[in-house]
């Protein structure tokens, strides 16, 4: 391993704290988020077992908008790591 | 290296701090989740008094099973406090150091979540059961598979967890490094939080559902597990990039 400096070490070092910050963070609401839906649809889906099909397809759009900024976390905790 | 003639002491107090997090921030899972199973309990036993040991019997197996994430929380907090280390050299005690914070962050706030989303789901196993006492069987079935999956995130947050606690501490492998680990520790640890919850939402309104309807039994586990598996997506990116921190930096 080279040898670097103290301040380059830091800074370094900073890049990987943020890194799992913000991936760490970032996950909370999403997945809050996407449960909730979750939860919804099989309330839905049991009062109506006839229409499950249009039921989870609608849940499965509406969680993937919900993932988005989840994803964005991810970029940007790649991004600081690597 | 900096106050390398503190360095056992360094590494003990870091070792009790991990040791508060995990079971500090731990114990907020099965409190916030243990409480809801009761709730519902007391509410389905003042409706119908004459099943009241169905309900307790009911309501104790629930609680059992939400009080899993903080056991692993006691468990790490409990390693962390009586494991012995590997020797504390001038070399790697900040590593140490690190490594101690860095499973006490991710054990400790991994519990939380599940804990509260294994209440949640509890707390409709016992207000079906409470509602349709005959549907017992169908809903501990769908109460079970619901927690088993809405615990996932906090075993993410033990594997994570125990894989800082046991590696190798032999030499030193810079600053960077050691920040490195508490953010992987901190990233499944938060990261396991959203997903925990939200994957009680579904499987509470399975075990509701099932318990109202049980002739819906499959359709109801085969929707909560497509729903808890897209809540869980976030807490498997939260997995992947603590791997990278551990082993690709």
């Amino acid at each position: 391993m080279a040898e670097i400096t103290m301040a380059e070490a830091v800074v370094q070092g900073s890049k990987f704290l943020g890194a799992g910050l913000c991936m760490g963070l970032g996950a909370i609401g999403p997945g809050i988020g996407e449960g909730f839906v979750g939860g919804k649809a099989c309330e839905g889906i049991s009062h109506q077992p006839e229409h499950t099909g249009t039921l989870t397809r609608t849940m499965l759009i509406g969680q993937a908008v919900s993932e988005s900024t989840g994803i964005y976390s991810l970029v940007i905790a790649l991004l600081l790591m690597f | 290296m900096i106050y390398a003639e503190y360095a056992t002491e360094i590494v003990t107090g870091a070792k009790f701090l991990g040791a508060g997090l995990a079971m500090g921030f731990g114990a907020m899972g099965a409190g916030l989740g243990t409480f809801r199973s009761a709730t519902a309990a007391v509410v389905g036993m003042s409706r119908q008094p004459s099943q009241d040991g169905l309900i307790l019997r009911t309501m104790l197996i629930t609680q059992a099973v939400t009080e899993s994430a903080s056991i692993f929380a006691l468990v790490v907090a409990v390693l962390l406090l009586f494991v012995p280390l590997p020797a504390i050299t001038e070399q790697n005690f900040w590593f140490l150091a690190s490594a101690m914070i860095g499973t006490g962050l991710s054990m400790g706030l991994g519990a939380i979540g599940s804990g509260i989303g294994m209440g949640m789901c509890g707390q409709k196993a016992v207000e079906g059961v409470s509602r349709n006492p005959s549907s017992l069987g169908d809903v501990q079935f769908v109460h079970l598979l619901g927690s088993a999956v809405a615990g996932n995130p906090a075993v993410f947050a033990l594997v994570v967890a125990l894989l800082i606690f046991f590696q190798d501490f032999s030499s030193w492998p810079g600053l960077a490094k050691c920040m490195a680990v508490v953010g992987a520790g901190a990233c499944t640890g938060f990261g396991a939080i959203g997903p925990g919850i939200g994957c009680g939402f579904p499987g509470a309104e399975a075990c509701l559902a099932t318990a109202k309807k049980p002739q819906l039994r499959m359709t109801m586990v085969r929707t909560m597990l497509i729903a808890q598996a897209v809540s869980q997506s976030t807490c498997v990116y939260c997995l992947v990039i603590s791997l990278l921190l551990l082993f690709t930096v």
